[in-house]
């Protein structure tokens, strides 16, 4: 078998992922939901380019999944909030991700290549109210890479392919919409 | 709500919830997998030929990501890695197969190996040994003894196969093949010796050794050599024309060792050594012939040869012809004659081994009995008999005077008082010997450069049978010649010439003396 899910079609990707979410959510907190917001930014908990969905079962967690795209494939991260206790327009939030996490592009002798890794990612993010209804997040990560990254650019730099090292952090902004 | 069913209700949420996170934890799984580098094994190794095989990777499976590099490591310990050598052989998932070239007699580790965004996968560990490479060398070591047909070749076979066939090949053309010409000179290894034959003179050849292994030649550097040729040679314009005293000869124009020299003679032309020939002594590059046995009156087909190991080559062709003959000895010797003033003089030296009654004239070839004899005699100076031609027979007195005559039949020996009338009539004895003597130096030694023969006469320096112990007289020197004339009991008077002398001269000799006879008309 040369191809894993990563390489399905990109519906089949979504279908599933939307569906994991949108069925376990509630069978996990219960019929309590108190809201939620939906946004589009850029960053690693936006998949790269894309949208966030943030579901709030409680009111300072923050449960959400992203989906965009990382200029290599479909990137798409699970991640929990947790959101400081604010009146004012600027709260402060903590947040841990699953998922997209870098993207390792190779310069070989014919061709230019682009893998995805999956790992954990952490930081700390703010969100800035504009509207009743909206806000700017904005977030500064430190994305964990996965031994696998590790794996594979010692065995691509001992065939002395120049790999470029990614920043140590990551950062994320993105505009959202309650409901 | 029923109590139970609510408990029922509750459950059954339970075992949906159990199930949902259960499908939940395998979709997120398969989600979040990371790549991994390249899953392949190795082709088993095959034998093309004694350095080459194949090999290659099958790919079970890319990682997740694409292949962008991929090959066999090449290695010489059980781990060959990308660090040693290794090929590149494309990109993409597809398996791959590769040719390798590789060095005999050597142990040599293979595996396939793919590159992807996710690493370095190997492939399973293959080895082969090589065996030594078939060689089979041909060496030409020595070349010789070349003739214009034949050329000897020593080699040498060095090889670990079964040399079934071994020997020389040549042709005119570069790397000549068994194709060409060839000899056979066994099978196996090691030194051979072969002669070529059956080649042209004078011609290039290019030669090499050759062996046969496994149904492949093998062939040594190419020799080149030129067989010898054929002796290039010119003939000399014939002297003494009109006479039967024609001489001619050659002179030789190639390089290398002449075996036999002369020349050759027929009524056809383009006369060959197995017709009338002379067998003559090599002066250098040139030499002197003197054909003999010409008849009167007949034309003949001359040109001159040489042979060396090649073979013989000829001269340019000449044609000449006889002349009448005036007369002949009782032996049918052909005489020419040449008028001088008043007097009639035979042209040759006489050769007689009759009287002009037909009594043989006794040839003496022993010396005491030479210079003690008291009756006609004759000799070959020394007694060479190839003297004969040009210079005729030495006579002693008692020869020349005995009364059954000497000379043919209405000719005689001339007596002093003719020899010097003709003497006379050619300005004195002073000159006289010029105008007598054969020109050039066919004959006579190099001093005979003023001789113009002028009269005719072609006087030869045949030398002299000496009447003295330890004496002689050799030929090309001295022309000497008898008169009926005596000067007392033991001594008579001849006339001679001399080679560095443009004059003539009269001498007593001891009537023992053998000396050469020309006859005067009667």
């Amino acid at each position: 078998m040369k191809t894993t899910l990563l390489r399905s079609p990109l519906i089949k990707s979504i279908t599933i992922f939307t569906m994991v979410i949108l069925l376990s959510t509630p069978l996990l907190f219960g019929q309590s939901s108190h809201h939620g917001d939906i946004g589009a930014g850029a960053g690693l908990s936006y998949g790269g380019f894309g949208t966030r969905l943030t579901y709030s079962p409680v009111e300072q967690i923050g449960l959400f999944g992203s989906l965009g795209y990382n200029l290599d494939a479909l990137g798409y991260n699970l991640g929990v909030q947790y959101h400081v206790p604010s009146q004012k327009r600027l709260s402060t939030y903590v947040t841990g991700m699953y998922g997209y996490n870098v993207v390792l592009i190779v310069d070989a002798v014919v061709m230019e290549t682009k893998t995805t890794y999956f790992g954990f990612s952490a930081g700390v993010g703010v969100q800035f109210k504009l509207k009743e209804k909206s806000f700017l997040s904005a977030e500064l990560l430190v994305p964990f890479r996965p031994q696998a990254y590790k794996d594979a650019v010692d065995d691509l730099e001992s065939m002395e392919y120049d790999i470029k090292d990614p920043l140590p952090v990551a950062f994320s902004i993105g505009y959202h919409i309650k409901f | 709500m029923n109590p139970r069913l609510t408990r029922y209700k509750s459950k059954l949420n339970k075992c949906f919830l159990t199930l949902v996170i259960v499908c939940q934890g395998i979709v997120l799984n398969s989600c979040f997998e990371n790549p991994f580098p390249p899953e392949l094994t190795t082709q088993p190794i095959e034998l093309i030929d004694a350095i080459t095989v194949t090999s290659g990777g099958n790919i079970t499976s890319d990682g997740g990501t694409e292949i962008f590099q991929k090959g066999i490591c090449i290695g010489f310990d059980s781990s060959p890695t990308l660090q040693g050598i290794f090929t590149m052989d494309g990109v993409g998932n597809d398996d791959f197969t590769t040719i390798l070239n590789l060095a005999p007699e050597t142990t040599y580790y293979l595996r396939a190996y793919a590159i992807n965004g996710a690493g370095i996968g190997y492939g399973d560990v293959l080895s082969i040994t090589l065996e030594p490479l078939p060689f089979t060398e041909a060496v030409i070591v020595d070349f010789g003894d070349i003739t214009g047909s034949e050329a000897f070749m020593r080699g040498r076979i060095e090889s670990n196969q079964t040399v079934t066939s071994r020997g020389a090949c040549w042709s005119t053309t570069i790397n000549p093949t068994i194709a060409d010409s060839k000899t056979e000179a066994g099978s196996g290894t090691g030194i051979f010796e072969t002669t070529i034959t059956g080649l042209l003179p004078g011609t290039s050849y290019y030669t090499r050794a050759y062996a046969v292994a496994n149904e492949e030649v093998f062939y040594s550097s190419n020799y080149e050599f030129t067989t010898i040729g054929f002796p290039q040679l010119t003939t000399k314009q014939i002297n003494n024309a009109g006479t039967f005293v024609i001489s001619t000869g050659g002179d030789i124009l190639s390089q290398g060792l002449i075996l036999n020299a002369g020349v050759c003679w027929s009524t056809d032309p383009s006369p060959t050594i197995a017709d009338n020939k002379t067998e003559d002594q090599l002066n250098y590059s040139s030499f002197t012939s003197d054909p003999y046995g010409l008849l009167p009156a007949t034309t003949y087909y001359i040109r001159s040869y040489a042979t060396n190991i090649a073979g013989t080559g000829y001269g340019n062709e000449l044609v000449v012809t006889m002349p009448e003959a005036t007369v002949f000895d009782p032996d049918g010797n052909p005489y020419s004659s040449v008028t001088i003033g008043t007097q009639t003089w035979l042209v040759e030296n006489l050769r007689t081994t009759k009287y002009a009654n037909g009594d043989n004239i006794p040839n003496i070839i022993d010396n005491s009995d030479w210079q003690n004899a008291t009756s006609g005699a004759w000799c070959y100076n020394e007694n060479v008999t190839a003297l004969e031609v040009p210079y005729g027979k030495l006579y002693n007195w008692f020869a020349v005077t005995d009364s059954r005559n000497v000379c043919p039949a209405g000719w005689h020996v001339p007596t002093d008082e003719e020899w010097q009338t003709l003497i006379t009539y050619l300005g004195g004895s002073d000159v006289a010997g010029n105008k007598l003597k054969e020109t050039g130096t066919a004959h006579w030694l190099p001093f005979n450069d003023f001789a113009t023969n002028s009269s005719g006469f072609t006087a030869l320096p045949g030398g002299a049978q000496s009447a003295f112990p330890g004496y002689s007289y050799p030929v090309n020197s001295l022309g000497m010649f008898w008169t009926v004339t005596p000067l007392d009991e033991e001594n008579a008077y001849g006339y001679y010439l001399f080679d560095s002398y443009q004059s003539i001269h009269k001498q007593e000799y001891i009537k023992q003396t053998g000396l050469s006879v020309r006859c005067i008309k009667d």
